[in-house]
């Protein structure tokens, strides 16, 4: 089920002649691996993640069980910022949207993968409700369904939890970290929350800004799954001021 | 006859886009709520009719040229018995619905290709800037020379002008797409048909809707347009052969007609769109 994914020398310049956004970014993830990229903005971290979901040309080389990334493939889900669901679809009929667009499952197996998913994120009873009625933590809850519905082997998320309150968000950290390491995910996820990446993360990898480097990276050990009360321990602690300083200098 | 309903025969022409027209109805004034202003609607129309009635009927218009409503319903009677409005409005009924039909598919598609391929833009672009501005109108003569007086001459002319609506809105529907969800649907490989099947076609309702409500009109004005002038058939040909003879009666039968099936058909294709667009208001 999990994949590695492995980057060389990354590059990527938007208008010939100008600074580029991200340069030679090295980095092997391996499967199963949960790796979250924390940097300031304008570091690439987007166009980063664009890059591996081959839905951005780069320079140097991006593979993904050792074959290369040109277009998006459908082991590879991508989670948006924006939740983007579908406004004319019900919860269940968005969780599928991505299942259906690849195709080849049969209608019965579509249906008992809806179902699984609703119970996992706890929307079972908003299933028959469309977006306008959800809240923001109800429609990302939605989006990573409907991610996982296409049972990816790599999950690539970016700042999915960005614009939710600190309580939802904690709340579907914890719910998220328990998906990935059952299904055993190979994750990359972006945030600018270094808590999260912390919480969230085997390895956080910091990006400095322009153009867009690995400038630092720790490896959090600490077995799953990490309970919240975690985040106010020592350790935790730490990890926290180690990040915040190479923040400074990124 | 209802607020709703009198509501929408106020604004039959309305381009707003529909989500406008559903969710205002949150907050009504008290006129509003009691149905006053339907009540006016409707003593409007009367009030109306009567002073027609009355002045016709004490001389103070000639009755000859005005007709009156009592007048209007004889010419009714009259055309319907001698079979005449029958095959009239059919032969209408006919032209209107393969023009409009022919309109909505060009315009459809049509506004689909243009809208998503920028090439297929560039090329019919300067044609929708000269035809859609200009009076088309102007080119009957034309028409008439090449197709000669037919059935499909008159199909011709209602097409060019009920197809622009319909093909301007598409287009415009089809930029506004979404552009995240078009990523979004690239992100799971979607391919290029399933996105305009599962994004744009979605979201061009609105927008598709409006076309055809404008199409409607513009239909019905090329319908009458092409009758009095390529064929002498139908209502439009009525209207002219009664105008000729000086049967004003007549003439109202037609305009009444006319009038009506614009209404009865944009109401109907508003409840539609609602029927369809129900997740906006829910």
């Amino acid at each position: 089920m999990s994949a590695n994914v492995s980057l060389t020398s990354v590059g990527k310049t938007f208008a010939p002649g100008s600074r580029p956004v991200l340069d030679n970014v090295n980095l092997e993830i391996q499967p199963g691996e949960t790796v979250t990229l924390i940097g300031p903005s304008g570091s690439g971290k987007s166009t980063l993640l664009n890059c591996i979901a081959g839905m951005e040309p780069y320079s140097g080389s991006i593979a993904i069980e050792g074959e290369p990334v040109r277009k998006p493939r459908r082991s590879v889900a991508m989670v948006f910022q924006a939740p983007h669901l579908l406004p004319w679809r019900t919860t269940a009929g968005n969780i599928a949207y991505g299942m259906q667009l690849q195709g080849g499952l049969p209608k019965e197996d579509q249906r008992k993968r809806v179902e699984d998913l609703l119970e996992l994120v706890k929307l079972r009873d908003a299933r028959h409700r469309y977006p306008a009625q959800l809240s923001g933590g109800m429609q990302q809850r939605v989006n990573i369904a409907r991610a996982l519905a296409v049972q990816p082997s790599v999950l690539l998320m970016d700042e999915p939890f960005g614009a939710l309150d600190a309580i939802s968000k904690e709340h579907l950290q914890a719910e998220l970290q328990g998906i990935v390491s059952a299904q055993r995910l190979t994750t990359v996820f972006i945030t600018h929350d270094i808590s999260e990446a912390i919480f969230l993360g085997d390895r956080v990898i910091v990006l400095s800004a322009d153009p867009g480097r690995i400038s630092a990276e720790l490896t959090v050990e600490r077995p799953r799954p990490r309970p919240l009360e975690w985040k106010r321990s020592a350790e935790f602690q730490d990890f926290y001021s180690f990040l915040w300083k190479e923040l400074q200098q990124a | 006859m209802s607020a709703a309903t009198s509501g929408e025969t106020l604004s039959p022409t309305g381009t707003e886009p529909a989500a406008a027209t559903t969710v205002a109805s949150g907050h009504r004034r008290w006129w509003q709520r009691t149905g006053l202003t339907s009540a006016i609607s409707v003593a409007s129309v009367i009030v109306v009719l009567a002073a027609w009635q009355l002045c016709a009927s004490q001389g103070v218009v000639d009755e000859k040229l005005t007709s009156s409503p009592w007048g209007v319903v004889q010419s009714f009677r009259f055309l319907i018995d001698n079979g005449q409005l029958g095959s009239d409005v059919a032969s209408s009924a006919r032209l209107f619905g393969v023009g409009l039909g022919l309109a909505i598919v060009i315009g459809g598609l049509g506004g689909v290709l243009i809208g998503w391929w920028r090439l297929v833009a560039a090329v019919f672009e300067p044609w929708i800037a000269i035809l859609y501005s200009m009076p088309l109108i102007a080119l009957l003569p034309l028409i008439l020379v090449w197709f000669g007086i037919s059935f499909s001459a008159e199909v011709v002319m209602v097409v060019l002008i009920s197809v622009f609506p319909v093909l301007v809105s598409v287009i415009t529907g089809t930029r506004n797409v979404d552009q995240e969800l078009v990523r979004l649907a690239r992100s799971f490989c979607g391919s290029e048909l399933a996105v305009i099947r599962t994004v744009l076609f979605p979201s061009l309702v609105p927008y598709f809707v409006s076309g055809v409500r404008l199409a409607i009109g513009s239909a019905l004005v090329g319908v009458v347009v092409s009758e009095y002038f390529l064929g002498n058939s139908g209502i439009g040909g009525l209207i002219v052969t009664a105008g000729e003879n000086l049967q004003s009666g007549e003439v109202f039968v037609g305009i009444t007609i006319l009038a009506l099936s614009a209404i009865v058909m944009t109401t109907l294709l508003r409840r539609a769109e609602r029927r369809i667009s129900q997740w906006r208001t829910r």
